[in-house]
C-alpha cells in the first residue's frame, strides 16, 4: 500500500542520490583555530591546480590588468575602483524584470520609478551571503537608476534558499518624500547606508556610500584594528559608491565590530553605522586603569568590571595582583581570545586595599550586559 | 582511545553511514538544497569541536541531528534580515507542479514543530523517541504532532486521511 502522503514529501525534497562528504575536512576545520579556518573556496581553487595550468601569457595580461586596478585605485586617492556606468555591459532580462518588479511592488505613491531597461552589471565578488560559516560564492551588483535621481541595485543571488536563489537582495534609494511607513528596501539612502545580516556578531557588511566628499570607508573592532573597505564607485547617473565586505571570522564575536564610518578626505566621519545591539559596548572600556601604589606590601584592588579582559589580564600583573576566572557562560562556546572577552565582576571590590599577590576573581563573559 | 576520541569516532560513523539523509533533512528545514552539504558539515564541524558538551544523557545520533536541525534554522532565519527578495515573485510555475505547490503551501502553515517533526520521520526515518530527543519533546507528543501534520498535508493533497 503506497502513502500518497509519503510520496508527496519524496517529491518535495528528493533524496539525495550520491552524497559524498569530507571527514577529514570536518576534522581539520574543527580542530583550527577560529580565525585560521580557511575558506572551502580557497582550498579548491588550490586544490584543483587552477593556477598551475594557467598559461604565463595570460598570468602576464592577468598581472597587467590587477596593476592597473591598483593604478586606478591610488590614482583616486582611496581604495576605490572607479566604474563608467554607460560603458558596462547590460543586466540580463531577469534582472532587468526584477528591476521592473520593484517599481510594481513598491506601495501606491512610492515606485522608485527606476528604468528597468537601464540595468547594468557593475562587478562581481565573492562573500558568504545568508548563512554564516558558508562557502563564499560569486554575487553579482547589478544597478539601475531611477527617474528620480536615485537607483535600485541588487547582488544577485545564490542567497541560499531555494526561493530565492535567482533573485538576491536589494533595495533603493533617492525617493523624495517618502513616509516613515515605506518599506525599508526603499529607503536605501544617507551618506553611508549598510545591511549587516547576523545581528550583534554580524559576518557581512553590504552597503552604499552617497557622497562624493567620502575617501574612506572603514570597519572598527573592538580589539582596535581597523580595516579599510573596498568600494566600487560608480559614475553618473549613479553617483554612488558599493561595497560587500565579509567580516573576518577572527572578529566573528558579538560587540566584535563596532562600527562601519565613512570619513572625508580629512579624517571627518560623514556616515557612521553600528551593529545591532552594539551600544550595549558604550559601557565597555579598553583603557586600563592608573597603577595603584603598593604601601607596605598592600595595594588597592584596581576596578576590573567592563573591561576588556586582556586588558584587566595586564592590570592585575602590573599591580603585583593574580587573577583568576569564572565564566558567565559555557566556556566552551567562548573564544579563546582575551581581546572579545570582558570581565563583568570581580572580587574582592574596586579600592579594597589587599596584600601584593593577592588573588582576585573575575567572572567574564562575552557581553556583561545581556 | 580516551571518550572524547571515542565519540568523535561514533560522530564519523554517524556522519558517514547517515549523509544522504543529514543532507535532506538540512535541505528541508532550510529550505536550500544547495546549502545543505555546508550546513551539515558546518554542523559536524560545531559537533567535533563541542563534543565534550555532549553529557551522554542522551544518544549521540539525536545530539547530532538536533546540531544538524539547528544550524539548518538558523540558516534559514538569517537571510530575513535583509529584505526585499523574498517579497518579490518567484518564476513562473507550471501546472505539473500544482501539486508540489499545494504541498508547498500546505508546509508552509504546518507549525514549525510539526515541519520538523514530518522531515525528521520522512525523510530521516528516525524513531519517535529519537524525534522526541532531537527535538526535546515526549515521544506523545511526536506522535500527536505527526498525526495532526500528515491530517493538514491530506487535507491539502485531497488524501482520504485512515483514522488509526
Amino acid at each position: 500500500v503506497t502513502d500518497p502522503i509519503a510520496e508527496a514529501l519524496d517529491k518535495f525534497v528528493p533524496a539525495f542520490q550520491s552524497a559524498e562528504g569530507d571527514w577529514q575536512a570536518v576534522l581539520k576545520a574543527a580542530a583550527a583555530p577560529a580565525s585560521g579556518r580557511k575558506i572551502p573556496a580557497e582550498r579548491s581553487l588550490r586544490r584543483s591546480g587552477f593556477w598551475r595550468r594557467v598559461p604565463a601569457r595570460v598570468a602576464l595580461v592577468a598581472a597587467v590588468v590587477i596593476l592597473a586596478a591598483v593604478v586606478t585605485a591610488v590614482a583616486f586617492g582611496w581604495p576605490q575602483r572607479v566604474v563608467d556606468f554607460f560603458s558596462s555591459p547590460p543586466a540580463p532580462t531577469h534582472v532587468k524584470n526584477w528591476v521592473s518588479a520593484i517599481n510594481a511592488k513598491a506601495p501606491p505613491g512610492m515606485d522608485p520609478l527606476a528604468i528597468s531597461g537601464q540595468t547594468k552589471k557593475i562587478t562581481t565578488a565573492r562573500f558568504n551571503a545568508g548563512v554564516r560559516g558558508l562557502r563564499p560564492r560569486l554575487h553579482t551588483l547589478y544597478v539601475a537608476p531611477t527617474k528620480s535621481g536615485g537607483y535600485c541595485f541588487q547582488w544577485s543571488g545564490p542567497w541560499h534558499r531555494i526561493t530565492l536563489s535567482s533573485l538576491g537582495i536589494g533595495a533603493c534609494a533617492g525617493s523624495k518624500g517618502l513616509p516613515a511607513t515605506a518599506p525599508r528596501w526603499l529607503r536605501a539612502s544617507g551618506p553611508l547606508w549598510i545591511k549587516m545580516p547576523g545581528g550583534s556578531d554580524p559576518y557581512l557588511v553590504l552597503g552604499t556610500v552617497r557622497s562624493g566628499a567620502t575617501r574612506t570607508v572603514a570597519a572598527r573592532f573592538a580589539d582596535g584594528t581597523t580595516a579599510t573597505i573596498p568600494v566600487t564607485w560608480i559614475s553618473a547617473p549613479i553617483n554612488a559608491g558599493f561595497f560587500a565586505y565579509p567580516v573576518p571570522r577572527s572578529q566573528w564575536h558579538p560587540y566584535a565590530l563596532l562600527s562601519v564610518v565613512a570619513l572625508d578626505a580629512n579624517g571627518r566621519v560623514i556616515g557612521s553605522r553600528t551593529p545591532p545591539g552594539s551600544s550595549v559596548m558604550a559601557g565597555m572600556r579598553t583603557t586600563m586603569p592608573p597603577a595603584a601604589t603598593v604601601v607596605a606590601g598592600r595595594v588597592a584592588v584596581p576596578n576590573l568590571i567592563d573591561l576588556r579582559l586582556d586588558l584587566a589580564e595586564r592590570t592585575l600583573t602590573r599591580d603585583h595582583l593574580l587573577g583568576f576566572q569564572g565564566f558567565r557562560e559555557n566556556p566552551l562556546k567562548l573564544p579563546d581570545n582575551a581581546k572579545h572577552l570582558w570581565a563583568c565582576f570581580q572580587s574582592p571590590k574596586a579600592g579594597k586595599r589587599v596584600p601584593t599577590g593577592t588573588r582576585v576573581s573575575l567572572l567574564v563573559g562575552r557581553d556583561c550586559h545581556h | 582511545m580516551d571518550v572524547a576520541a571515542g565519540r568523535v569516532w561514533e560522530v564519523e560513523q554517524v556522519y558517514r553511514s547517515r549523509l544522504p539523509e543529514l543532507w535532506r533533512v538540512a535541505a528541508a528545514v532550510s529550505g536550500s538544497r544547495e546549502a545543505a552539504p555546508d550546513l551539515v558539515q558546518e554542523a559536524f564541524i560545531r559537533a567535533v569541536r563541542g563534543i565534550d558538551s555532549f553529557r551522554g544523557d542522551g544518544p549521540l545520533e539525536a545530539w547530532l541531528w538536533r546540531i544538524v536541525v539547528n544550524v539548518a534554522r538558523n540558516a534559514h532565519r538569517e537571510p530575513e534580515t535583509v529584505a526585499l527578495s523574498r517579497e518579490l515573485p518567484v518564476g513562473d510555475s507550471s501546472s505539473a507542479d500544482d501539486a508540489q505547490a499545494e504541498l508547498a503551501t500546505a508546509m508552509s502553515r504546518l507549525s514549525e514543530r510539526q515541519r520538523l517533526v514530518v522531515f525528521l520521520r520522512y525523510y530521516a526515518d528516525l524513531d519517535y523517541a529519537t524525534i522526541a530527543e532531537v527535538l526535546t519533546i515526549s515521544s506523545g507528543t511526536v506522535g500527536a504532532t505527526l498525526t495532526s501534520a500528515r491530517a493538514a498535508l491530506a487535507q491539502a493533497l485531497e488524501v482520504k486521511e485512515a483514522t488509526p
